[in-house]
């Protein structure tokens, strides 16, 4: 027997006679999403034990952080939240036409993601420029020369914005790989998941930002 | 001509093409069969090799001063035993490998929910094998931090400690993504009318262990990275020179390997929940008890992690909330020991080799458990933290414990994995010396934990020594009797007797289908509506014969 | 696949009203700290309020699970809960071990 793609689903019978359908590992939309969504969660410990590690130090180090804090750019910051947030719902009508089979609609949504985030790591990457061209980065001998809490500050700025950054540019890549996967229309408006399954990926590099920047940047 | 005489051993699915060559069609294949023969292998291999590391170490220990190894060298050997222990064999132990095997079997599906990651975690899994293995020839050498990893040390160290912490993380990575495959195949690939409270005990064990890898192994795995960017950066997050707080990174590493430790036992007792009802040929006392049990070790036991920090610095508040959780947490394990003996009472025991070893992790696991609530007595644990005492209640714990439930269910499954049967008489023998041979190996470490002896230490005051020698000749018998054990298992494999689709006279879906089990498992997937352990009169209720059939039509 | 039938059906409307929502709390986020002068401990209880509530919005309505079975609703509040345990315990190591509250002190 083959696990192949079949179109029979197999029946089991109880003993009163009703049937029962098993579910076939090869075709289980339902098992595709829960699969997912557990990763969705071991994300969730990753991020969620960074913001411990600085909840932990900003009580420790409350007004070195705040002065740091001030010392960030609130106006790119701000935009690149307004950016991460029009993205999250270009991502989310991209699955609204896939299923409503306007697969070019669903197409160009990629696309405009792809290149909200693409600004997003732009604008990331000019404000950390800002921070390394003024000699603050971590290991850096101006850096060291400052206070416990304002090291601390940006140690945890550059690990968990390079952290979500990366997240950004995986997802990018996972993007382009659901482009050429609807191209090629291994996933149409019967199935679906995939392109599901990077939005609820999306939503969550969108969830994870929410929270990093106003503790972040709107601490001061 | 036929097809249903072929198991899995001869013919497979892989994840791309067609492979003439059996190496490829083994390495590339997508079955949940091989997979878990692909990974007892290698694990094996790493545990002799540890197994041999930890002789050399107890060899050194023979006697008081230098004798063949110096002290760094000695520090790196306690690194490697423990990392290649509990990342490479313990961690994904039981589930990377009866698990893999039995869980579709148990449920009644044909494989697990996500075949093609399970593959992936097997080649995880093998790239950080050999990314911990290849750091031990390179440069300084492997780490000399202890499997702990505990900071400013292992930031200031020399050795290849990124190496080491990079493996781990894919390690861990591997783990997870086993975790998330076991939940997914629980919840959707049930055979039609298993309800949970329907499922083998072995399955809660697996699923309590699998959230457990979801849900914890990250957080160890930001850890490690965050030590990582600490070397090679400077981020000072954990660096005291900086502002950083290095208990913090032993809050965040026991915050997993903590829970880690029960990842390990929760499939063991598993296997302990399918061999006694089996070998006493009767329903298990307190089914839902175990199940629930199951979940609850796995959910307190997020919350005791602390206890390992005693000594570290923590406030002394947090150290009595941990202390009466840690005892809270030893409830549920004592619901099944007792529900375990309960069942044994006035039963026609088989002492087949697979009870023995079972009963023998008994004794040896009730040792461990008790030590542990001893250490997790704040006061005690004063005094004997950091001492042979802790290390004697971990072993007592993890290897009178988990291992020898690992080994109880390589013979229970033996004959369903291999189809043949191994010989009884020099299996059970084996038992005996490895039994022998581990108490004489770890309780005189208990005395000589009280009395002071310091563990990690290469050298100690001559007031030890006796315990030391007699451990060391306890290292002995007990490497003799693995083996034994392995041998007897190997000439089983090569020489036994053909072993049927039920030996044992059990009562779960994996025995009612041939051994070997054939490519796609089940013929027909039974509608499962009856309890796992139904026995009548000391024999299985339902037997059925769900193997694949040579006229069926459907593909 | 057979659930394809049994699917909730999705509206782009839904996105775009959850849409505006988040933009609206959005500018509440940048606003608070220009508008009100807090110290650190209501700045924080502000800032988490609204970012708490923007994270439902996203979850329920963008990730779908207010729409879903409830095996991922039971899952998320799981998680959830896993986090407000280890938070309050790392809380409470952190308060005492760095004021001059601890027991037997």
């Amino acid at each position: 027997m083959s696990n192949a793609i079949s179109n029979e689903p197999e029946i089991v019978y109880d003993k009163q006679g009703n049937p029962h359908e098993v579910v076939d590992f090869n075709n289980d939309y339902e098992g595709a999403k829960l699969g997912f969504w557990l990763f969705i969660f071991t994300e969730i410990m990753i991020f969620g034990a960074m913001f411990l590690v600085f909840g932990f130090y900003l009580f420790q180090f409350s007004q070195d952080f705040m002065d740091a804090s001030n010392e960030l750019n609130r106006l790119l910051g701000g935009i690149n939240t307004f950016i991460l947030l029009i993205s999250a719902l270009t991502m989310g009508l991209s699955l609204v036409k896939l299923r409503n089979n306007q697969v070019n609609e669903s197409k160009k949504y990629i696309w405009i993601t792809i290149i909200l985030a693409t600004i997003f790591l732009t604008i990331k990457y000019f404000e950390w420029s800002h921070e390394i061209h003024l000699g603050i980065y971590p290991g850096s001998p101006t850096l060291n020369a400052m206070e416990h809490g304002t090291k601390l500050f940006f140690g945890l700025y550059f690990t968990m914005t390079g952290l979500h950054g990366l997240h950004i540019i995986i997802g990018i890549g996972v993007m382009f790989w659901v482009l050429a996967l609807i191209h090629s229309g291994k996933v149409n408006s019967t199935d679906f998941v995939v392109l599901e399954n990077t939005a609820l990926y999306w939503d969550l590099v969108h969830l994870v930002w929410v929270f990093v920047f106003p503790i972040f940047y709107l601490i001061y | 001509m036929s097809n249903v005489h072929k198991s899995f051993y001869d013919q497979t699915h892989t994840v791309f093409g067609h492979h003439k060559n059996k190496i490829l069609q083994w390495i590339f294949s997508i079955d949940h069969k091989r997979i878990a023969l692909l990974y007892l292998f290698v694990m094996f291999s790493f545990f002799a090799v540890a197994v041999m590391v930890a002789l050399v170490m107890r060899l050194e220990l023979f006697s008081p001063g230098q004798d063949f190894i110096d002290p760094n060298t000695y520090n790196q050997a306690f690194t490697l035993h423990g990392v290649i222990m509990i990342f490479l064999f313990i961690v994904p132990g039981i589930p990377a490998v009866l698990g893999n095997f039995l869980l579709p079997l148990q449920l009644g599906a044909r494989d697990v929910s996500f075949p093609k990651l399970n593959l992936l975690s097997w080649w995880l899994y093998m790239i950080g094998a050999v990314l911990a293995v290849t750091s031990l020839f390179i440069g300084d050498g492997f780490a000399d931090t202890g499997w702990t990893f505990y900071a400013p040390y292992s930031i200031k160290t020399g050795t290849n400690v990124i190496w080491a912490l990079s493996a781990a993380f894919i390690l861990g990575f591997a783990s997870i993504l086993t975790g998330i495959n076991f939940v997914a195949t629980i919840h959707r690939l049930r055979a039609p009318g298993m309800t949970f409270f329907k499922m083998p005990l072995f399955v809660w064990g697996l699923y309590s262990t699998s959230w457990i890898q979801i849900l914890a192994t990250p957080v160890v795995g930001i850890s490690l990275i965050m030590v990582v960017l600490e070397r090679t950066f400077g981020i000072g997050i954990f660096d005291p020179t900086k502002g950083g707080d290095p208990v913090l990174l032993e809050h965040m590493f026991w915050i997993y390997s903590h829970p880690a430790v029960y990842l390990m036992i929760l499939p063991a007792f598993g296997i302990a929940s399918e061999i006694v009802p089996t070998f006493c040929r009767k329903p298990i006392f307190g089914y839902h008890a175990i199940a629930i049990s199951s979940a609850m070790i796995a959910g307190v036991g997020y919350l005791v992690w602390g206890h390992h920090m005693y000594t570290s610095g923590e406030s002394e508040m947090i150290k009595l909330i941990f202390s009466a959780l840690t005892f809270f947490v030893a409830v549920p394990t004592g619901v099944k020991f007792f529900d375990w003996i309960a069942t044994m009472y006035k039963a026609s025991i088989d002492f087949k080799t697979p009870m023995l070893w079972t009963i023998g992790t008994f004794v040896t696991f009730i040792i461990g458990g008790l030590t542990g609530l001893i250490v997790a007595s704040v006061g005690v644990d004063v005094y004997l933290h950091d001492t042979y005492f802790v290390v004697a209640h971990f072993h007592y714990a993890i290897l009178g414990g988990v291992v020898f439930l690992m080994f109880a269910g390589m013979h229970y499954w033996f004959p369903k994995i291999t189809g043949k049967m191994y010989n009884e008489k020099h299996a059970s023998r084996a038992f005996y010396v490895i039994f022998v041979g581990f108490n004489l190996l770890w309780f005189p470490m208990f005395i000589a934990g009280m009395l002071g002896m310091p563990r990690r230490y290469f050298d100690y005051l001559p007031e030890f020594e006796i315990w030391h020698k007699i451990a060391t000749f306890g290292s002995w018998v007990f490497a003799l009797g693995l083996i034994y054990m392995f041998t007897t298992l190997y000439r089983g494999w090569k020489y036994g007797e053909k072993a049927g689709p039920n030996p044992w006279n059990a009562t779960t879906l994996e025995w009612q289908i041939p051994s070997p089990p054939q490519l796609e498992n089940f013929g027909e997937i039974p509608y499962v509506d009856y309890m796992p352990y139904e026995y009548e009169k000391g024999e299985p209720v339902h037997r059925l014969d769900l193997s694949v059939k040579e006229k069926k039509t459907h593909e | 696949m057979s659930t394809q039938n049994e699917l909730h059906p999705v509206k782009a409307s839904v996105y775009f009203n959850v849409f505006y929502l988040l933009i609206g709390l959005t500018v509440l986020t940048l606003a608070q700290p220009m508008v009100m002068d807090l110290n650190l401990g209501s700045t924080l209880i502000v800032q988490l309020g609204i970012a708490f509530t923007k994270a439902f919005l996203i979850v329920a309505y963008y990730m779908h699970i207010k729409s879903s079975s409830s095996l991922f609703k039971k899952l998320i509040y799981t998680t959830i809960v896993l986090w407000i345990v280890l938070y309050t315990i790392m809380a409470i190591d952190t308060y005492y071990r760095y004021t001059p509250n601890d027991l037997f002190r």
